[in-house]
């Protein structure tokens, strides 16, 4: 099971959760089950957020794969000028 | 609103046009003479991207008015370069990257000619004082005026040489 | 990507100092930018602007501007559509249609002075001018706010009356100017304070500053009676453009085309939309080309600058230096329309440190002045320059070096930052040791001069991008790519693509597809360039290649896989494959015909991976005490570049973004009259760094490759802008012996703090 982190602006839809566990083999799959679970978190996922896995940061990236004892961190997503 | 007839001499070439009371020497030049080289970043004489040389004079082209042109020489960016020859300013530009946009470039090509005719051996202050009327917010100014010194370190050896 | 042989081995391209293939062009007057295209039968493009910072438009007759002889067509809000609110608003690249749509032509109210009214087409520019005139507009002209602290009291006008934060709880139910509130926190700082010998605690000030490209906006929209348009523009983004334009103007995407004209600067401006689909709507109902090129004036009136902003900032540390509790509060101005680039600031003000208890919270406030575009690093340049000043306050009350404070509590491989990203290698401690090893750093102070220090993190971005590589009959390669050229990144593909291939530079030819002819690519912004569009390039070459040895395998009779690429040449992979003499590129391009067809190789990828890109930057000022004026003698730009795929051109990267910090910490800033309406809207009061203001920017390109990019490269473009504010305000404090906490650090502003300095120190 994949180790959830959720901060900041995350958290504002989780309540006191900051971690769970999801088992989930890839992105996508890991967006649905945190709309499951919060949907309003749901709503926001794909447009509003990038992942950290174990480190490395994937934006838009819905078919990047998770490993069973992967860190994933939900971040805002990043732009620039 | 009526036109004047001017011919003005342009890079070399006697050229005849039709000008607007109100039009800059920088509008005839882009819109009615197409030489879209020298470039308008203000409109009002404080960038000097609309550098041209007007009967030897460097000036911001967006401050002259077009009527003013007739009968007057002009040397913009499209006549410095002598046929397949770079000028040894365009040259030292391109090798020491002092450019990145590239928008401010041919006025301070301009510029630096002007300066290099008028004092072959400026120093560093020099140099960034008379180019302190073209302005450039991609370089920070490093490599323009290091391309500057070098083409006068060129320049005076060719000479003495 | 594999193969991490390339981070170590000699490059025969990469990395040397290239001439650009856009050079001469540009140094001739060749090239063509935005306002540059001229097509038979154009008419010229004008916008009429709110001269109201915020009022209701009751009416617009434009009845007698369409009976001027010349004027062949005029559009209002009545020829845009009005879109929905983005539901739910989230995201930084969500453009959110209802805000962008009123962002290009005002719909209920004027927002902002400048806002765009109307439109009109003319065969002059000076008809077009008189049309304006003859348009009337009736305005209910409302009070207007322009600060975001004014802007949050209770009192204050409203912009939106449907705005109701977000963010905070219990949900409002008055609505405000404040679009949202963020935060982020990891650990208690009220246990870390507590455990602090030192807390200092300071707010600081800063102005909207513009990005300064000395290129106006501008386009030239030519709509066909077949429903298509094609748009030439000045952009760092045409794809997004399109995108956007078909969803603003009810079209479809594949009858659009953008193409991108050569760019005279950006660093963020020259993201969003202005003029286009202005000038769309006026070429379809005029039934020819029109150009629209906003003036300087326009351009400081109704394009975004980035935001104003007030930084809290509160930092505790123990007497050894190591930080204990660090919290920031800030108030971000987004203009007219939300987003203000708060979650950057958070995601990046404190990231460089590793520390165990933060806390930010931050405002998004809107105010009556142009939405913000982003600015280089967009929303971090401004805390950068509270938490760097705050930490040289400690180091200095602690009697610590600055950079050793620095070092105490930098972030390494495995630190957790406040967002819970765990950082992978990242040379910041490196960067620092460099910094202390440096000349500069130990370098003798005259009277009246100081030294400065400050560090910047920024995080980069990666993205969609599409490339495709053709090999010509003799050889030559042609490399097509999605993104508008402004600093160079030409001369990388070039590099990137002839390195692979093992053939000369001059041999590849890159140019800039419109968005007709490949696949979608995001913008020339966020630091992506040389890395996402990089990849790409790699992608599609290392295709290429493979059909070079599929093609070379045919030829000799054996497999693919008994085939190897070397330096320009198919070569069998091992003796044994048999005595084959190499294939090179030509040759095997000559044969392509008649094997199967040209040789080509394309890739369409979302680039992630990137990394952390930090950097450090040493200042030395001198003040003169009786004018205030402050003159930079010496500053040194240290940053992690990954590799340098075009030396010169990272340097001008970091030479550019801290003199436009210099600019911001000393000069820039918008000055509004008391109807809201700007006073320096020009080049000669904005008055950014100029030649003689500034010294050499000597440049130290610490290459710490990133693993992810083939060639290691981190994006560089941004970081720049992040620490020079910070490190020039550190010193002046040095030069002067007082701290200013606001921006820009201008002559009177120096001569009040000279004044109120203690006589003794005065007299050094």
């Amino acid at each position: 099971m994949a180790r959830v982190v959720l901060t900041g602006e995350a958290r504002r839809f989780t309540g006191d959760v900051d971690q769970l566990e999801i088992d989930a083999k890839n992105v996508m799959q890991l967006f649905r089950q945190l709309g499951q679970k919060f949907p309003e978190l749901g709503a926001v996922l794909e447009d509003g957020f990038a992942v950290a896995i174990d480190g490395e940061i994937y934006e838009d990236s819905l078919l990047q794969p998770i490993k069973p004892d992967s860190e994933v961190v939900l971040i805002p997503k990043i732009s620039g000028g | 609103m009526a036109r004047h007839h001017i011919t003005t001499t342009v890079n070399g070439d006697i050229r005849e046009v039709l000008v607007e009371t109100t039009q800059s020497l920088l509008d005839v030049l882009r819109n009615e003479l197409l030489l879209t080289g020298t470039k308008e970043g203000c409109g009002t004489g404080d960038c000097g991207a609309c550098s041209v040389m007007l009967d030897g004079r460097l000036v911001c082209s967006c401050l002259v008015l077009g009527v003013e042109a007739d009968g007057k020489e002009i040397d913009t960016i499209e006549g410095m370069a002598q046929g397949e020859e770079l000028h040894p300013l365009q040259r030292n530009f391109l090798e020491h990257a002092a450019l990145q946009c590239g928008i401010c470039t041919p006025g301070f090509l301009i510029a630096a000619r002007a300066l290099l005719e008028k004092n072959p051996s400026p120093t560093e202050t020099e140099v960034r004082f008379w180019l302190a009327g073209n302005l450039c917010r991609c370089t920070g100014y490093d490599k323009i005026v290091r391309a500057v010194m070098a083409t006068a370190k060129e320049l005076r050896e060719t000479t003495h040489a | 990507m594999p193969d991490d042989v390339k981070l170590t081995r000699e490059f025969q391209v990469v990395g040397h100092r290239k001439v650009r293939p856009d050079g001469v062009d540009k140094v001739t007057g060749r090239a063509k930018y935005g306002a540059d295209l001229i097509l038979p039968g154009m008419l010229y493009g004008k916008v009429l602007r709110s001269p109201h910072a915020h009022a209701i438009i009751k009416k617009i007759d434009v009845s007698k501007a369409l009976k001027l002889p010349g004027v062949k067509a005029i559009v209002t809000r009545d020829d845009f559509p009005d879109q929905p609110k983005s539901k739910p608003p989230y995201g930084p690249r969500i453009a959110d249609l209802w805000d962008t749509t009123r962002v290009i032509m005002a719909r209920e109210k004027a927002l902002f002075e400048g806002h765009p009214v109307a439109a009109v087409a003319a065969t002059s520019e000076s008809i077009a001018k008189q049309a304006l005139k003859l348009i009337k507009v009736d305005y209910q002209v409302l009070p207007h706010v322009i600060d975001p602290i004014e802007a949050m009291k209770p009192d204050a006008p409203i912009l939106h009356e449907d705005q109701f934060t977000l963010g905070v709880e219990p949900a409002p139910t008055k609505p405000s100017n404040v679009f949202r509130v963020m935060k982020a926190a990891k650990g208690d700082t009220a246990i870390g304070f507590g455990e602090a010998d030192v807390v200092v605690e300071r707010e600081f000030k800063t102005q909207a500053v513009h990005q300064g490209y000395i290129e106006p906006h501008a386009c030239v929209a030519n709509a066909s009676e077949d429903g298509s348009v094609d748009v030439w523009m000045s952009t760092q983004g045409h794809f997004v453009a399109r995108n956007q334009l078909a969803a603003l103007l009810g079209m479809s995407v594949g009858k659009i085309r953008f193409i991108s004209s050569e760019i005279g600067g950006g660093f963020g401006g020259k993201i969003p939309m202005y003029g286009e689909p202005l000038a769309v709507r006026l070429s379809q109902k005029a039934h020819r080309p029109v150009k629209m090129v906003m003036s300087r004036d326009e351009v400081f009136r109704a394009t975004g600058p980035t935001a104003g902003a007030t930084i809290r900032i509160k930092i505790g540390a123990r007497k050894d230096g190591r930080i204990t509790a660090a919290e920031a509060e800030l108030f971000y101005q987004a203009g007219a329309f939300k987003g203000a680039e708060i979650a950057a600031a958070i995601g990046c003000m404190y990231s460089q440190y590793d520390l165990e208890n933060v806390s930010i919270v931050g405002y998004d406030i809107v105010s009556n002045r142009p939405r913000i575009a982003a600015y280089r690093a967009p929303g971090v340049p401004m805390a950068a320059f509270g938490v760097e000043s705050v930490l040289n306050e400690i180091a200095d009350k602690l009697g610590i070096d600055t950079v050793d404070l620095r070092l105490k509590n930098a972030a390494k491989q495995g630190t957790v930052n406040v967002q819970g990203l765990r950082y992978g290698p990242i040379g910041f401690i490196e960067m620092l040791e460099r910094v202390k090893e440096h000349p500069h750093y130990k370098a003798p102070l005259g009277k009246n001069q100081g030294r400065g220090f400050a560090t910047g993190f920024w995080m980069h971005a990666g993205g969609l991008s599409c490339a495709s590589i053709n090999v010509q009959d003799d050889g030559t390669v042609t490399l097509i790519e999605g993104n508008p050229d402004i600093g160079g990144s030409r001369a990388s593909m070039c590099a990137m693509a002839a390195e692979e291939l093992g053939i000369p530079y001059e041999k590849v030819t890159t140019l800039i597809a419109d968005t007709s002819s490949l696949g979608f690519t995001f913008l020339t912004a966020g630091s992506r360039t040389t890395y996402a569009t990089g990849m790409a390039v790699v992608e599609a070459t290392r295709n290429a290649i493979k059909v070079c040895c599929e093609r070379a395998a045919a030829i000799w009779g054996v497999t693919a896989e008994q085939v190897k690429w070397e330096q320009g040449f198919a070569k069998p992979a091992s003796a044994n494959v048999g005595d084959f003499a190499p294939l090179s590129l030509s040759e095997l391009a000559k044969k392509a015909p008649m094997m199967g067809g040209p040789i080509a190789g394309h890739a369409e990828i979302n680039a992630t991976g990137q990394g952390p890109a930090i950097g450090a930057h040493l200042v030395d000022v001198e003040v003169d005490p009786e004018t205030g004026f402050v003159k930079p003698l010496r500053f040194t730009v240290f940053q992690d570049v990954g590799r340098a795929i075009s030396p010169d051109y990272v340097e001008g990267q970091m030479q550019g973004g801290a003199v436009q910090g210099i600019g911001w910490a000393l000069n820039e800033e918008y000055i509004y009259n008391d109807k809201g309406q700007l006073v320096n809207a020009g080049f000669l009061d904005y008055r950014i760094p100029v030649a003689s203001d500034v010294p050499m920017i000597d440049t130290v390109m610490i290459e710490e490759p990133n693993p992810n990019h083939p060639y290691g490269v981190r994006g560089v473009g941004e970081t720049p802008i992040v620490p020079p504010q910070a490190a020039v305000a550190n010193a002046v404090e040095n030069a002067i012996g007082r701290r200013l906490n606001e921006l820009p650090l201008s002559p009177p502003k120096i001569l009040k703090a000279l004044s109120e300095r203690p006589v003794a120190r005065a007299a050094e």
